[in-house]
């Protein structure tokens, strides 16, 4: 019955519940893209490491294994909250999931902040890509033995600054829905693009999960 | 019924926004169709230049070295990206899919226009990265050339970068809009031959399309900040730039071809009133070309890989010809006792068959190893691929627009010039490629501004001197139709919904089609090739 | 208003994912301070692997939902693998060049003369 049907349903579809399916399907769809986005990047981490693996053991010696597994622990979590959100709309506690929205926000704020860090210090050692690499001698900076030492860094920052760049799209993308919940536009009935949101800050959790081991933890 | 419908989709609102802001599919497709076309026409002005330049073997009659260089790949990233990606699946799928499925608009309307906005930013972009002086890398943008040479190549990249998003975002659209919204009644096994060859499209399309994406993205940060990946000086591998661009590549060939396929198959079965024949082999055909066209994107390297790689893929490849086949031969079964009318989408659809095996089978010889380092870079493999993209692709296209023009536009286009201008295509074409397989299988190597002081430079010039000829028939053929199809708009003769009997959903709705596609809800009563069981009335004679 | 059918997980699924999660972020870790030579990175796939089905299957849904969404995203991996495998038989093989030794394919040819077969190592 059309008063049933309320502003977010979209006429083309035949009911609210076909919408909500369709949705969803096509946010895998686009997660999907995402995959073989990173694909090319583990396709190139995959070849230079084959091609230089000591070099690889020795440059990853220059990353912090406890930033990086803490940012680990933090996107996890922030994981956790926004799987929570949803749970609470489905619920109807709105409350409760501007909380777990925020907290996540937060906790994609935490990551980007180590990150930052983690930058920092690459850049203070010249630990950089490519051409850029000039690598400081110094107590603090690791020094890196092997051919191409620059190339670790390349594949390092692209995938890295990739995954970070999906990380401010998502964290945009939170901040978007704090901020309709707020205005109350979601429910039990509609909580699609939530859902959805959700799918894609999972994914990134995903991809940092592939990236943590295979650059910080290698040897 | 003979009718033109009052009220449809063209005339429903007129004002500039409502086609600008439009969430209808058949206005996107429209407007895809419109862009398109006029990247063709770009497209096809640098390769009439380039065919005027190869007129005589001494370089510069017209067009510097650079300059040619610069031609060359425009025609080809202009053809590929800005024209024949989008062509079928944006500009007739949108049109077409949801009509054929019953439904009233694709799944993601809005994702639709958008779509068709990134497509035509990212266009500009190119356009700009024209303007400003193109780029000479060729349409491969082969690295170490690509990374150092100052032409515009981070533009070019990016503006491609950015219009494999309107692909993605189709094919998202497209898998969609098969998985959930069919109109009841309408089952995988009773969609049309050329829906299930969209829906293979965009899962191609979803698949291999983020990889170009980030190769491009790798390309730029190369130029840019010298990342050194692809620099063999800075430990990099140019050799694995190719691997990443055609992991995207040859399945963006499969793109270009399985939708054009699927309106073969509408083709052949409506014009021979007739039941497709082996319709499951040619869905499931469809599929293993999807699938089995990500396999093989090695043979586009056989002189630059590794023995072994080069063995793989090439087995690989003889692999992939065989679904084509399958679908040759049961077209060719189709026809056998039908009751064909040669109307002019039929007599494209016939010269598809012809100049799709000839550019398949040229296929097979470059996928042998051994006779591939000969013709690896000639114009072998020019005549091969624009045989199969050219006489199979555009031809099929051509065949869709033909077939279509009726219900888009509700009048029909003047026969006899349709009939004339696809002759001339043919001749044309055929006049313009044959001469290329042969001085191609000679040595004439391909992306050549000049050819003189070779063994054989007299002969190659009489046979350049043939394809020029034969590109200005073509040129010739496609400017008669322009102006019957353009003049059928307002003076054809009215179609009605049913022109040419057909029996998919698309020829149960008035021509134009209705805003919501359906004036009442569609009944599917039978299949859409069940020509054997249904008569269908035909609006025209 | 619409009754809502869609699957709520339970609190308890998502704690109990959640600490796995962090265990499995602990082993990858500590296996990885100790050598096991090539099977080092297998290893840490391995779990990687599990830990992204746990948020593919209960943070993501995937356990509840229609099974075509899960269909899509295992075909992308399988995708991804071809592409690196496929890919590396190249890469991995370019040395293959070193060691191939020129062999003479006509020993009666007009190029030859009688006492000097054309052996060249390059």
């Amino acid at each position: 019955m059309s008063n049933e049907k309320t502003s977010y349903f979209q006429h083309h579809f035949a009911d609210p519940e076909q919408q909500y399916e369709a949705s969803k399907f096509g946010m895998w769809a686009f997660l999907v893209t995402e995959v073989l986005t990173f694909a090319g990047l583990f396709c190139a981490y995959a070849i230079f490491r084959a091609w230089n693996p000591e070099m690889f053991i020795n440059a990853h010696k220059a990353l912090d294994v406890v930033m990086g597994g803490t940012n680990t622990v933090v996107l996890i979590t922030s994981s956790l909250t926004m799987a929570l959100a949803i749970r609470y709309i489905q619920m109807n506690n709105n409350k409760a999931a501007i909380i777990n929205l925020l907290l996540t926000l937060m906790f994609a704020g935490t990551f980007l902040v180590i990150k930052y860090f983690e930058y920092e210090h690459k850049f203070h050692c010249g630990h950089l890509p490519g051409a850029f690499y000039n690598p400081l001698i110094s107590p603090d900076c690791v020094s890196i033995e092997g051919n191409n030492p620059h190339v670790f860094f390349s594949i390092y920052f692209m995938m890295t600054g990739l995954h970070g760049i999906h990380v401010i799209a998502g964290m945009a993308l939170i901040s978007w829905l704090i901020i309709r919940t707020t205005k109350g536009h979601f429910s039990p009935a509609y909580y699609t693009p939530v859902e959805l949101v959700g799918l894609f800050w999972h994914l990134v959790d995903l991809i940092w999960i592939f990236l943590f081991p295979l650059l910080y933890l290698i040897g | 019924m003979r009718e033109y419908l009052e009220k449809n989709y063209l005339n429903q609102e007129t004002t500039i926004k409502s086609w600008l802001l439009t969430m209808d599919h058949k206005r996107i497709g429209l407007m895809y169709l419109f862009a398109i076309m006029f990247f063709f026409a770009v497209g096809g002005f640098f390769a009439l230049l380039i065919r005027l330049e190869l007129l005589t073997p001494i370089g510069g009659d017209i067009l510097d070295a650079n300059t040619y260089n610069v031609f060359y790949t425009l025609h080809g990233a202009i053809m590929v990206f800005m024209f024949i990606i989008p062509s079928v699946p944006a500009a007739m799928g949108n049109l077409i899919l949801p009509v054929m499925l019953g439904t009233k608009d694709v799944a993601f309307p809005k994702l639709n226009l958008a779509s068709w906005y990134i497509y035509i930013i990212g266009s500009c972009i190119g356009i700009y990265s024209i303007v400003i002086g193109g780029v000479d890398t060729g349409w491969t943008f082969y690295t170490p050339y690509s990374s150092s040479t100052d032409t515009a190549v981070m533009s070019m990249t990016f503006a491609v970068f950015v219009i494999g998003f309107s692909s993605i975002f189709t094919g998202i659209n497209f898998i969609v809009t098969i998985h959930k919204m069919r109109a009841p009644g309408i089952t995988w096994f009773k969609m049309p031959l050329f829906v299930w060859s969209l829906y293979a499209t965009a899962l191609i399309q979803i698949l291999a399309t983020p990889v170009i994406a980030v190769t491009m993205l790798l390309l730029i940060m190369e130029r840019s900040f010298q990342i050194g990946i692809f620099d063999p000086a800075m430990g990099g591998d140019p050799v694995l730039f190719q691997h990443f661009f055609w992991f995207y590549s040859h399945p963006a060939v499969y793109i270009m071809i399985l939708p054009g396929m699927g309106i073969i198959s509408e083709l052949i079965s409506t014009f021979s009133k007739k039941r497709i024949f082996g319709y499951a082999y040619i869905a499931a055909s469809s599929m293993a070309i999807a699938l089995f066209g990500f396999l093989v994107w090695g043979h586009h390297m056989f002189t630059s890989e590794s023995e072994f790689a080069a063995l793989v893929f090439s087995v690989l490849t003889y692999l992939t010809a065989i679904p084509s086949g399958v679908k040759i031969f049961n077209w060719l079964a189709t026809l056998y006792k039908g009751k064909i009318s040669f109307e002019a989408p039929m007599l494209y659809a016939i010269i598809f068959l012809l100049l799709f095996a000839i550019g398949g089978l040229t296929g097979i010889f470059l996928g042998a190893l051994s006779v591939d380092i000969m013709l690896h870079d000639t114009y072998f493999v020019v005549a091969h691929f624009h045989y199969v993209m050219m006489g199979g692709t555009v031809i099929a296209f051509l065949g869709g627009i033909h077939y279509w023009w009726p219900k888009i536009w509700g009048r029909m286009y003047s026969e006899k010039w349709a009939r004339v201008s696809a002759v001339l295509i043919f001749f044309g074409f055929n006049l313009t490629f044959i001469p290329q397989f042969i001085m191609g299988s000679q040595g004439m190597p391909r992306r050549y501004w000049q050819y003189d002081n070779m063994l054989d430079t007299d002969l190659f010039q009489f046979y350049h001197t043939l394809s020029t000829i034969g590109s200005w028939v073509l040129a010739l053929a496609f400017i008669i139709m322009l102006i019957y199809l353009v003049h059928s708009i307002k003076n054809g003769k009215v179609a009605g919904s049913n022109p040419w009997g057909g029996l998919t959903l698309e020829w149960q709705t008035p021509s134009p089609m209705p805003a919501h596609n359906f004036l009442e809800e569609p009944k599917i009563t039978h299949g859409p090739y069940a020509y054997d069981k249904v008569e269908a009335e035909r609006t025209i004679d | 208003m619409t009754e809502n059918k869609h699957h709520i997980i339970s609190l308890k699924v998502y704690i109990i994912v959640f600490f796995t999660l962090l265990l499995m972020t602990a082993l990858t870790i500590i296996t990885a301070q100790y050598n096991f030579g090539s099977l080092n990175i297998i290893l840490a796939l391995v779990i990687a692997t599990f830990k992204s089905s746990l948020v593919l299957l209960f943070f993501m849904h995937l356990y509840y939902d229609n099974k075509i969404n899960l269909a899509l995203i295992i075909g992308s991996v399988l995708f991804l693998g071809t592409f690196i495998g496929l890919t590396m038989i190249d890469t991995n093989r370019r040395t293959d060049l070193y060691k191939i030794k020129g062999e003479v394919v006509n020993k009666q040819a007009r190029i030859y003369d009688n006492h000097n077969t054309n052996q060249s190592d390059h």
